[in-house]
């Protein structure tokens, strides 16, 4: 217990250490609060790029690796001198608070654990005790939960069963504080507002599916909260908040590519919104696109290789290279975007994203849907996602009731930067549904595919309907 | 202003028919076929669970508002209002946390009758009932491998099969028995595993993971399997490896 507790106030003091860089920059509660998070997503990112460099994961490289990573974080802190003296009593405050509740998730001693949980376990011991990536697993998820099981094999612990609670727990913090004060805290009044985010996370987190992927080993709930940083951040900055919430949205977007299989496509989302957009600098779009591009290329490029001879269900090394087209594809919109006399097409990239998925799922549907089989898949994927999102799938009125908030807020006021979440749940809900007749283990109840992946995309609907209605209902102070 | 919702409208009214046209589609599949768009509509319609809930919730939310009406503005209505239906809503969610919880075997064949589902040193006792033999052959090879692992016979007796897989299982139960090895290296019961890999097939259930130790994880014998996600392969080298002393 002990080992596991190290580890993961390791990953806090890391992830603060780095954010600390730019607490000129950014709101004290955000620095907080993405502390967890991002430290969690920079361990991960060492260890791929040790593995990707071909450099052998043992526990003295790993060691070494991340005392080396922290201790250059701390140097960069020393030299930016951000640790004041009325800086160390917050700072200490909230590493006393995280290693308490690690403390009471460690000692309440509960997970769920299912196979795919089983599967993620092994996947990290695999990784920590093979001497080449397994080609198996990578075909099937991302690489990013394995390397995070990794460390149980480092430092002789079964599996990181603290790590979802205390995720969920940065979730709802992260996600009530930024339905507090979406646009600043300024003449806003701390009750009234605390009260409306506050039972907003609440009816979230009454949701027994959304309770349960609190303990529950799985990529879903890590998903969620990444692909949501990502978009909130980059949401943060197009509406003009300082450019720190781009290397949020970066890393944070990274991070969900490498958590799921379909992360890649799904990323290309806020990358198409994001060359579209008149809002940003060239500077700033090209950072995000150039850093995205080359992250996923370069490990897809791995791949490529660690999937030769190997037919993946899923992912191969065909496929791997389709990725990497696709990225540089868009490497490739983005310079033309910048030509002058194509600049103005710029604005039907959202509009054209949201037919090419249209399309895509109704070829789908069309080709898979006229066969007798192909009915039938029909039938089962969407009858028991239906089913599931009602009753079984263990998300109570949830969905019930966004469902007719979502219809309620698209009448109501517009909020700065919306499209980037209207487009961006669009176009999940599309990719969604063309994904949902490829999938396999669907059954009613919730641990569906496909009833798990809405755990994917909640967080930034809820974000979406309770901002409107939050933008309508205090008119006069969230202008 | 109207030419930008003309154009909006324009842009976007083709999308909306493609969208239409596919949520029609799915729905005339799914009529009649299996019940499942019966199911939907009676949660909705029928059950407390769906429509009558929120609408519920609706006239709740505008009573406490129309309640406060007199004495506050028409913001602070409409908050009143919004902040009472989310209550409600919260309500309704926790109302349904005891049958749900209960609701852990999620398989299509059991999908109307909810059970709590056994812990897994019970149902491993339970199953060790119906094939002792197995079990202590299985035991004996994991003894060989590693004294301190747990070696889940396999095949299960029919009926001992949904019984412990793929299930809500507590963690200390997991940290006790961790992790699952399976031997595999008989031929007899590879030709078992096969037998129920194909009945139980892995597109339509869910299936267990599985750990097969093998002198030789290359071998022929294993092709079957090697795109299974749910079984991997390690050599007894790799298990000896393994940190198995996970009592703390």
């Amino acid at each position: 217990m002990i080992n596991q507790f190290l580890f993961l106030f390791f990953l806090e003091v890391l992830g603060l250490s780095f954010m600390v860089l730019f607490k000129k920059n950014l709101d004290r509660a955000y620095l907080y609060l993405l502390s967890f998070p991002m430290g969690v997503s920079l361990w991960a990112f060492l260890i791929l790029i040790l593995l990707g460099a071909g450099v052998p994961v043992r526990r003295g490289a790993v060691l070494a690796a991340s005392f080396l990573m922290l201790g250059f974080f701390f140097l960069m802190d020393l030299r930016k001198k951000v640790f004041s003296r009325e800086e160390w009593l917050p700072l200490a405050i909230l590493l006393l608070s995280f290693a308490a509740l690690c403390f009471v998730f460690l000692s309440l001693n509960y997970s769920f654990f299912t196979n795919d949980s089983w599967g993620l376990v092994a996947g990290g011991r695999t990784i920590a005790l093979s001497t080449r990536l397994p080609a198996r697993l990578l075909a099937e998820t991302g690489i990013f939960s394995f390397i995070l099981h990794s460390a149980g094999s480092f430092w002789h612990f079964d599996y990181l069963y603290a790590l979802y609670p205390m995720i969920a727990l940065f979730l709802v913090l992260f996600f009530i504080y930024s339905l507090y004060a979406p646009f600043g805290k300024k003449k806003i009044s701390l009750n009234r507002h605390l009260a409306f985010s506050g039972l907003a996370a609440l009816f979230l987190l009454s949701t027994f599916f959304i309770l349960l992927n609190s303990t529950y080993i799985h990529s879903n709930l890590l998903y969620g909260f990444y692909t949501f940083i990502a978009i909130f951040g980059l949401w943060k900055r197009l509406r003009g908040d300082h450019s720190v919430w781009l290397v949020v949205s970066i890393l944070a977007l990274l991070s969900s590519v490498f958590i799921r299989v379909e992360g890649p496509l799904v990323a290309l989302i806020p990358v198409i919104l994001l060359i579209s957009t008149r809002e940003l600098s060239l500077k700033d779009k090209r950072i995000y696109v150039l850093s995205v591009t080359l992250a996923v290329s370069a490990w897809f490029l791995k791949l490529f290789f660690v999937f030769s001879g190997f037919t993946g269900k899923k992912l191969n090394a065909d496929r791997s290279l389709f990725v990497i087209l696709i990225y540089l594809l868009c490497l490739l919109g983005l310079w033309l975007s910048e030509k002058r006399g194509l600049a103005r097409l710029r604005s039907y990239g959202p509009p054209a994203m949201l037919y090419a998925l249209a399309f895509l799922w109704s070829y789908f549907i069309w080709t898979k849907g006229m066969s007798m089989k192909g009915g039938d898949l029909i039938i089962r994927r969407y009858g028991i996602l239906l089913v599931n999102i009602l009753r079984d799938g263990g998300w109570g009125i949830t969905w019930m009731a966004l469902f007719f908030l979502f219809i309620a807020a698209l009448f109501m006021a517009r909020f700065p930067q919306e499209s980037l979440f209207a487009y961006t749940i669009l176009s999940f809900g599309l990719l969604f549904n063309s994904l949902n007749l490829f999938r396999g283990g669907w059954r009613v109840g919730w641990g569906d595919s496909g009833n798990r992946m809405l755990v994917h995309i909640i967080f930034i609907l809820g974000f979406y309907i309770f901002l409107k209605f939050k933008v309508m209902i205090f008119k006069n102070e969230t202008s | 202003m109207m030419n930008k919702k003309l154009k909006n409208l324009i842009l976007f009214l083709p999308l909306a028919i493609v969208v239409v046209f596919n949520v029609v589609f799915i729905l005339t599949h799914l009529k009649g076929k299996e019940d499942y768009l019966h199911t939907a509509l009676r949660i909705v319609l029928n059950d407390f669970y769906g429509l009558q809930s929120v609408a519920f919730g609706v006239v709740i939310a505008i009573l406490c508002g129309l309640g406060l009406r007199r004495k506050i503005s028409g913001a602070a209505f409409l908050r009143c209002v919004f902040l009472a239906f989310l209550l409600f809503m919260i309500a309704v969610n926790l109302s349904f946390f005891p049958e749900l919880n209960r609701d852990t075997q999620g398989q299509e064949s059991k999908r109307f009758r909810r059970k709590r589902t056994p812990h897994l040193e019970e149902a491993v006792r339970s199953s060790a009932a119906k094939s002792a033999g197995a079990i202590e052959r299985y035991l004996q090879l994991g003894a060989d491998l590693n004294g301190k692992t747990l070696i889940v016979p396999w095949p299960p007796e029919d009926g001992a099969y949904g019984s412990f897989f793929g299930f809500v299982v507590p963690r200390a139960v997991v940290r006790k028995n961790y992790p699952y090895l399976i031997g595999a290296d008989d031929l007899e019961f590879l030709k078992t595993l096969n037998a129920r890999t194909s009945r139980f097939s892995i597109k339509d259930k869910m299936t267990e993971s599985i750990v097969i130790v093998s002198e030789d994880p290359d071998a022929e014998e294993f092709t079957l399997f090697r795109n299974d996600r749910t079984i991997f392969f390690f050599s007894p080298e790799i298990v000896k490896r393994l940190p198995m002393n996970l009592h703390d």
